[in-house]
Order: structure tokens, then sequence, then C-alpha cells
């Protein structure tokens, strides 16, 4: 189930979920900080699984504006982005 | 009164040459090589000659001897590379056509989208202007310089094609919805200014941005060119018997396929076996296919996904 953002979700879990996610996809394990995409083994079709997932999950639309790598790079940088967002749909 | 397709004419080489007999092979690093294995092209077809004014002007030959008319305007997709600089590819192929009397002009910058605009823009010039009975559109596919495999997109093959767009033609163009981003303009390009024409390489300026900015944008916005040509057209997407796209890899029929919960003909599959990337001929040879023999009936729904890295994104829905 999505968590609503008015859940007050907090870095830790929203890390979690997300390092969980890419333990399950890729059998890899991930740091917070580790560039998700140096290595090249995730395809285009693993971003588009990665950007549905992040919007499932945490109750989030990304918009065009939002599409950029740098937003997805790294666990921590999606976190940025799920609270950025999650914060601009409770506004 | 509808407008739609009059006639298609594509030309394919008679000689196939597997992906992994291409004389740039030993030049690939193991990630080309990688990406090769996966890509989905066996072969490519290899005109034994000809260039791409001469090539498109042999379609447009054998389209109107076999179908007759007169078109009253011609346009060409424009090449990946132009013949020569200065001089008109577009007329070129109107006199290696004897393509008379039409008014010839280029459709140019949208890479493998361009089938679409010109389809689009034939529609419109028909609207336009009453007197008009038929455009002809052409486009010759052939390597930009002498690779081949242009890693990460596609394999690229040789291929021809002429159509014509008249009033009462069919399958009918029933809905068109495009976008074009200037924001990726510069994403693939060839410095063609620096060096001689064996020495021309197509430079990925970011391989991410490619597999994830883009990837994502044409997600979204294929999306909603979709939702939008179907909504224009009153149907669902359980009311499209078929879903035609560009054959440039088997991980895009995927990616495509996942987005838009929506299948990919097999045809599209087996002309990217057997051909490899024909560019904006792509779209033209698979509607071609299936129209004649891809189990679709006078009534039904075909719909076409045609995007570029350029980047440009286009949906058009055909009525059989």
């Amino acid at each position: 189930m999505p968590e609503s953002t008015s859940e007050q979700l907090t870095i830790a879990m929203i890390e979690q979920r997300l390092l969980d996610f890419l333990v399950e996809r890729t059998k890899i394990e991930w740091e917070v900080g580790q560039d998700l995409f140096e290595s090249g083994v995730l395809s285009s079709l693993f971003a588009m699984e990665l950007v549905v997932f992040v919007e499932k999950a945490f109750d989030v639309s990304i918009e065009r504006e939002d599409l950029a790598l740098a937003n997805f790079r790294t666990v921590r940088a999606m976190t940025d982005l799920v609270l950025r967002l999650g914060k601009a749909a409770d506004a | 009164m509808t407008i739609g397709i009059g006639a298609i004419t594509c030309l394919l080489p008679q000689r196939r040459v597997a992906v992994f007999e291409l004389p740039e092979l030993s030049e690939l690093g193991s990630r080309e090589r990688e990406f090769l294995e996966t890509s989905g092209v066996r072969t490519v077809g290899v005109f034994e000659d000809g260039d791409v004014g001469s090539l498109a002007g042999r379609a447009c030959k054998t389209l109107l001897e076999e179908y007759g008319g007169n078109p009253d305007v011609m346009i060409m997709v424009g090449p990946r590379a132009p013949d020569v600089l200065i001089g008109s590819d577009v007329c070129k192929a109107q006199a290696h056509g004897d393509v008379k009397g039409a008014f010839a002009f280029a459709v140019d910058g949208l890479g493998c989208a361009g089938s679409s605009a010109a389809w689009a823009l034939a529609r419109d010039l028909l609207i336009a202007d009453p007197s008009r009975e038929s455009v002809l559109i052409t486009f010759a596919s052939l390597p930009t310089g002498e690779f081949r495999i242009r890693y990460p997109v596609t394999v690229i093959g040789d291929g021809a094609y002429a159509m014509t767009v008249v009033r009462g033609g069919r399958p009918v163009l029933r809905a068109h919805r495009q976008e074009t981003d200037g924001a990726f303009h510069d994403l693939f390009y060839v410095d063609y200014k620096s060096g001689p024409m064996p020495e021309w390489r197509e430079e990925c300026r970011s391989r991410d941005r490619y597999s994830f900015e883009l990837a994502m944008h044409s997600r979204v916005r294929l999306s909603a060119l979709v939702d939008g040509v179907l909504k224009d057209a009153g149907i669902t997407k359980a009311e499209v018997s078929a879903t035609l796209m560009q054959n440039v890899t088997e991980s895009a029929f995927r990616f495509y396929e996942q987005t838009l919960e929506l299948p990919i003909h097999r045809f599209c599959r087996a002309h990217l076996a057997d051909a490899g990337h024909l560019g904006a001929m792509d779209v033209v040879l698979n509607l071609q296919r299936v129209v004649s023999m891809g189990g679709v009936s006078r009534g039904d729904f075909v719909l076409v996904l045609n995007n570029s890295p350029v980047a440009a994104w286009i949906v058009t829905l055909w009525e059989i």
C-alpha cells in the first residue's frame, strides 16, 4: 500500500524502502550514496520501474521537470525528491 | 471526405549481412558487443549501390509505375546525411523518380519520427487546398558514415520507401498528435566537419541522459499522446487491434509495452531482426506489412508510435 506523505515518512524509512526495492530487483546490496547508474547495469527499463516504484510506494507524482537523472542517481537523491514532492503535495 | 493512404512501396536490399560480420566489429568494446548481442538485430540489409536521392527516387518510380498517379506535392523525409551540401536530395529523388509536376521539399530534423510528421503534413496540405489530390512521401535509409552499429541505440540497415496520402485513401488517418523538445537536440551528433567520411563516428553526449532522462520523457509524453489520440478518436486501448513503432532494439519494444500497456505487433520485432533499424522507414514498413498480412481487417484500428532521440514524439491512429 502506498504510504501517504501525511504519515510523516522519515528519511530512514524512505531510504530503507528504496534499498529493499533495489536489492530485490538487482540482487545487489546498495549504499544510500552509491551511484546507481555508474555501473551501467541499470537499463531504461529498470529506470522506468524505479520511477514507477517511487510514485506508487510514496504516493507522489513525478512531473517532467523532475525526470532528471540527478534525482534518481542515488538512494539519497531519491529520498530528497520524495520528501520535496511530498511537501509540495501537502502544501 | 476522409484522408488516408493511397499506396506504399518499400524497397529492401536482397543482400543481408549478419551483424557479427559487420566490418566495425573489431573496433567494438565489450559493452558494445554485449549491446549487439541483446539488440534484437540479427542481420541488416545492404544495398549494393545508390545514395539517398537515387534510392528514394527508385522507390517513387516503382510506386508510380505500379499504382499510377500524379502527385501534387512530394515530401522527402530528410536523410541522416545528405548526399551533397547546397544541392537538393529531394529534387534529386524527384528527378530519379520521374515525379513530374509535384512541388518537392523536405521534412527534416526529426530523426526516425520524420515519416509520421510527413504524413500528418500531407493530410494538412490536402485539407488546406481542395485542388490537391495526392501527396507523395519518400525516404531512404543509409548509415551516416561507414559504421552501422549505433551504440547504445540500434544497428542501421538500408531501405527506401515511397507512399502516397490521398483523399479517400485507406487506412484512414483518424487522429494524430505530435511533440518535440529542443532540450535534447545535441544528445547525438556526428562531427562531420573535422574529418573525412571514413572517420565519421556518431557520438552520444551522455548515455545516462539517453537511458534515463530521454526514456522517462518518452514514457510520459507517449503515454499522454496515446491517451490524447484515442480520446480524439473516441476509442479505448482495448479497441486498438495492433500497435506499431519504430524498430530500434528489443529492449525498446519491452520498454514501451510496459510503459503503455499495449503489445507491440510481432512484425516489428521480425523486421528489426531481419533488416535492422531503417530510421524513418520503420513505421511505414511495419504499417504496410501489418495492413497487408498482419491479421487486421477493415474498420480495425492500428496505433503507430514514433519517437526519436532528437527528441520528437508522434502518435497516429489509422483505421484500416
